[in-house]
């Protein structure tokens, strides 16, 4: 029954994990993907291991994927997006622009799961020369390469003997609009960092912050093993100029805690990219009508008691369309949006339902 | 193909490079100054002297367009370099009697001070407000729009604009100050630089190219305060230096390198067909030095 | 709430200032005076503009011209302001802020503050109260004030001497010989000048008198050098009693 079918716009781990958990409450999930592939940003920027865990990346999506491709209660749609939408909570009928075309499902309930872009450096112009220096990189062109297990200079194909990470860059900045913090990169550039002592022994490698957020595990098991076991040098102190030597980057900063202004050379330098809503994200809010915080992410209606909810009954958000948003937040979203969906579909439709009895009020979700 | 900044040693890169192309959005842009000052003049708190035709739109740093005005341009000179390096102004006024576009050189013009009050501070935030709007007000009666030469007071003047947008009370102190000698409050609806305006000639100097300078390395200063003050207002090219770099040197320096010279669709092009299509009318006579003399 | 911390070394802090120990301090004054100070740094209505919080990232430190060159740091001012550390806020107003070159390349902080601004403000505050540290960083400044006020321009031609300008190679001799030659032979007749940068109308300058004696320009002239304040009140005075400016206060 149309009704009871639930629309899930992205096929990232938030949308891919909402439709494993819609599909197991029995409920028919159609997956909306605009690629031509599951798996979200972790397949499309190729992401290495995992934090925390460091799983291979490709081997977890696979697992996530594995999990919705062959079940039968979930209609995967690729190389489609939404362009429409009408109905209210329990009858949406949405219009998808798909290979052959438009085509119109009906649902009860929608979850967003467009996730986020990485922040583009080249926004802060004049200060890390992203596009103009091969050798700076972020942590997506890092990840690309670890995943290779050959990580090189661009500029030039040889092994760095120095590298560093610039934290911070484009998040907790009021200039560029990025006042939060990204959550994930302070644990992902650790993560880079220790795979690039693994593979290159002899390259020094430098962390250059704000502040280390590395809250809970990733403390113990990423930012400690990572000081302590190898020798990640830790400077408090933004880098805020980068040039070139030669054939080096002259990087620039105040190494704070010593009082003294830092000038130092390195081989590869990597931006530590924080979160922006995606496109898709901020198309599909304005297409729903949904509530958007000052970055464009969609903005869940009850705050932290119900973090999945919107400011349009029927219509949940998971992942980091919310925000930004690391693999265990982003989970944990989706099985409370898969099963709120699904509540909200069998309160709406009329069939009865043996667990129907006590009416839930205005209450949305 | 835009240039790269690293021109001795940049080479093809060894891994393949997985950057793409960097696209400003005018959705990073931070508020918008300009159209607030609009939104205070249909309040009825101050004029807005609008850009006289005709105009280049440029591009400013998230690619929001701003206006240059080709010419009726008052010249707000600089103490600096009318001071010790007067071939700066004289060649701003030669390069516009060459491209036959009118201007004004007043007398009817101060120093913004702003040299002055950031080394001594012997200033306050409503004088420097006052002496700015009374060098404004001071063309607009002349009819003839802004064209400023210093970096100094380009930065100053974007900054005193933010204040006095910000601030009602310091619009009514200065608005009192200039009553007393009888003139309005009048912001121009564009702070411009005299390099904007090469800017946004460029193409038109270049076809008056008489000496081959290709290999002529340069290097350009672009001044901290003409693009760190108010930074969103200055402008960036796509271009040039990949959009990363202010572009209002470097869009001239270009000519010199004829690999460069081919335009990708986009901003540029579209300023160059503006620049072809004011010259290709009738230009106006030039006249020297239509300030008052005595 | 305002509170003293880093008192201790404030006293060595002005000993450092001055190394050749030839300029005689003003007494230390008492704390209330430093709050006083203080607080007309913060109720400056720029400031909320210029302070919001600081992450001691070092950015503006890093873009810092004069950090490099003294021991000056834009964190530490921004810090101490953020802080409320009335004596550290004071010690700096008599030293560090002079060291500022106001180029404004801290405006890249991430945080949006503006420690060069807050320099601006601090610098003020210090002319304006007749601070000792002000008068002695402004020593000879006095003439470019007289100039400005005289000409309505800051910089002329004749200020180039080879002693004063020595990077400007030996050309500058021969155009300080010369200056009036040179300068009739630019293009622009505005520029026929050689003790202002350009000509500047008498009525245009005598705006600028009614301006400077509006908004208390002249007031803070006089803590700075009361002879020159003098020679101003009189010709301005003169010039704005001609142009019929009533001269009330
Ligand atoms: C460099 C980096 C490394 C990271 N590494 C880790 C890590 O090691 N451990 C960890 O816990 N977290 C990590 N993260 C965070 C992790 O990537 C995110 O938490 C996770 O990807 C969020 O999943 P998502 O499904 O919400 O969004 P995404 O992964 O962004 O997926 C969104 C999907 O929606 C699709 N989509 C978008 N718009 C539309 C539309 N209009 N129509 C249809 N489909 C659309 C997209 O194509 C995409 O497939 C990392 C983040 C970064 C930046
Ligand atoms: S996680 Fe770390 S690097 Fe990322 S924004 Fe937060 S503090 Fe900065
Ligand atoms: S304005 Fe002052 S504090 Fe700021 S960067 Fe320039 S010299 Fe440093
Ligand atoms: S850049 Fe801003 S936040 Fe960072 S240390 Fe300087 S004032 Fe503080």
């Amino acid at each position: 029954m149309p009704g009871e079918n639930i629309l899930i716009i992205g096929g990232g781990p938030a949308g891919l994990e909402a439709a494993r958990g819609v599909a197991d409450l029995g409920y028919k999930a159609i997956l909306v993907e605009k690629r031509d592939r599951l798996g979200g940003t972790p397949d499309s920027a190729n992401y290495a291991a995992l934090t925390h865990g460091m799983r291979d990346a490709s081997e977890v999506m696979a697992e996530i994927v594995a999990a919705v491709s062959g079940n039968p209660l979930v209609d995967i749609r690729l190389n489609a997006t939404v362009t429409e939408s009408s109905g209210a909570a329990g009858d949406f009928r949405v219009t998808l622009q798909e290979n052959g075309g438009p085509a119109t499902v009906e649902a009860g309930a929608i979850i967003v799961a467009t996730g986020f872009d990485h922040f583009d450096p080249g926004r802060a112009t004049q200060a890390y020369g992203y596009y103009e220096y091969d050798d700076v990189i972020t942590l997506t062109d890092a990840e690309a390469m670890l995943k290779e297990k050959k990580f090189v200079k661009p500029s030039n194909g040889q092994a760095p003997d120095r590298v560093c990470f610039i934290q911070c860059v484009g998040s907790r900045d009021r200039q560029l609009g990025n006042e939060y913090c990204s959550k994930v990169c302070c644990g992902i550039a650790s993560k880079q960092a220790i795979e690039i002592r693994q593979l290159l022994p002899q390259c020094k490698v430098f962390i250059f912050y704000i502040d280390m957020r590395m809250y809970g595990y990733w403390e113990n098991e990423i930012y400690w093993p990572a000081q302590e076991k190898y020798k990640v040098q830790y400077i408090r102190g933004v880098i805020s100029e980068i040039v070139k030597k030669g054939d080096r980057l002259m990087i620039r900063g105040e190494d704070t805690t010593m009082n003294r202004p830092m000038e130092v050379a390195m081989d590869i330098v990597i931006l530590s990219v924080g979160m922006e809503p995606s496109k898709g994200t901020k198309e599909i809010a304005r297409i729903l009508g949904l509530a958007q915080n000052k970055y464009g992410f969609i903005d869940p209606a009850h705050g932290s008691l119900d973090t999945v909810s919107t400011s349009v009954e029927g219509v949940f958000v998971a992942g980091a369309a919310a925000g930004p948003k690391d693999l265990d937040d982003t989970m944990g979203m989706a099985g409370a949006a898969a099963m709120k969906a699904a509540a909200l579909v069998r309160r709406k439709s009329k069939a009865p339902s043996p667990l129907s009895s006590p009416p839930v009020g205005e209450r949305v979700g | 193909m835009p240039i790269p900044i690293n021109i001795p040693v940049k080479g093809p890169a060894a891994a393949p490079s997985r950057k793409g192309e960097f696209r400003r959005s005018p959705d990073d842009a931070p508020e918008d100054l300009r159209a607030m000052a609009l939104e205070l003049e249909a309040k009825g708190e101050w004029i807005v002297q609008r850009v006289p035709e005709p105009y280049v739109e440029v591009q400013t740093k998230y690619g929001k367009a701003k206006k240059i005005p080709l010419q009726h341009t008052w010249h707000h000179k600089s103490c600096g370099q009318c001071g010790h390096i007067p071939g700066y102004s004289t060649s701003i006024f030669w390069l516009h009697r060459k491209l036959g576009l009118e201007y004004n050189d007043p007398r009817d013009q101060t120093s913004c001070t702003a040299w002055n009050y950031y080394a001594s501070a012997t200033s306050n935030s409503a004088a420097q407000a006052a002496v700015a709007m009374r060098n404004f007000a001071a063309a607009y009666e002349t009819g003839y729009f802004p064209q400023i030469h210093c970096a100094t007071s380009y930065g100053h003047y974007k900054e005193v604009r933010s204040e006095l947008i910000h601030h009602k009370e310091l619009r009514d102190q200065v608005r009192d100050v200039l009553k007393k000698m009888g003139k309005p409050l009048v912001i121009p609806e564009e702070i411009v630089h005299y390099s904007e305006w090469v800017y946004a000639v460029r193409h038109e100097i270049a076809k008056r190219q008489v000496l081959d300078l290709r290999n002529i390395t340069a290097t350009v200063h672009p001044a901290c305060h003409y693009y760190k003050l108010v930074s969103e207002d200055a402008i960036y090219d796509p271009d040039v230096y990949g959009g990363q770099r202010t572009a209002i040197v470097t869009g001239v320096a270009r000519r010199s390198a004829p690999r460069w010279r081919t335009t990708r669709p986009g901003s540029t092009a579209a300023a160059s067909a503006s620049a072809t299509s004011w010259s290709s009318g009738t230009s106006p006579a030039p006249s020297p030095s239509s300030g008052r003399s005595r | 709430m305002a509170t003293g911390t880093g008192t201790g070394a404030s006293s060595a802090g002005l000993a450092r200032a001055t190394p050749g120990g030839s300029v005689e301090r003003g007494a230390e004054p008492p704390f209330e005076e430093k709050l006083r100070l203080f607080n007309e740094v913060t109720q400056d209505l720029r400031f909320p503009d210029y302070l919001y919080g600081c992450y001691e990232c070092g950015i503006c430190v890093a873009v810092c011209p004069s950090a490099r060159f003294y021991d000056f740091s834009p964190r530490r001012i921004a810090q101490a302001v953020a802080r409320e550390d009335v004596e550290l806020v004071y010690e700096q107003m008599n030293r560090d802020v002079w060291e500022c070159s106001q180029c404004f390349s801290c405006l890249r902080c991430p945080r949006q503050n503006n420690p060069g601004g807050i320099v601006t403000i601090m610098r003020e505050v210090a002319v304006k109260n007749g601070l000792h540290s002000a008068k002695e960083a402004l020593e000879g400044y006095s003439r470019i004030i007289y100039k400005i006020m005289s000409t309505g321009t800051q910089v002329s031609p004749d200020m180039i001497r080879p002693d004063a300008f020595p990077d400007w190679g030996p050309t500058a001799k021969e155009t300080a010989d010369n200056l009036e030659v040179w300068r009739r032979a630019m293009p622009p007749e505005t520029m026929h000048t050689t003790s202002s940068s350009w000509e500047v109308d008498d009525k245009t300058l005598t705006e600028l008198y009614l301006i400077w004696h509006l908004t208390g320009v002249l007031d803070m002239i006089k803590t700075l050098d009361e002879s020159l304040h003098m020679i101003l009140v009189d010709v301005m005075e003169e010039k704005l009693e001609e142009a019929g400016y009533p001269l009330g206060g």
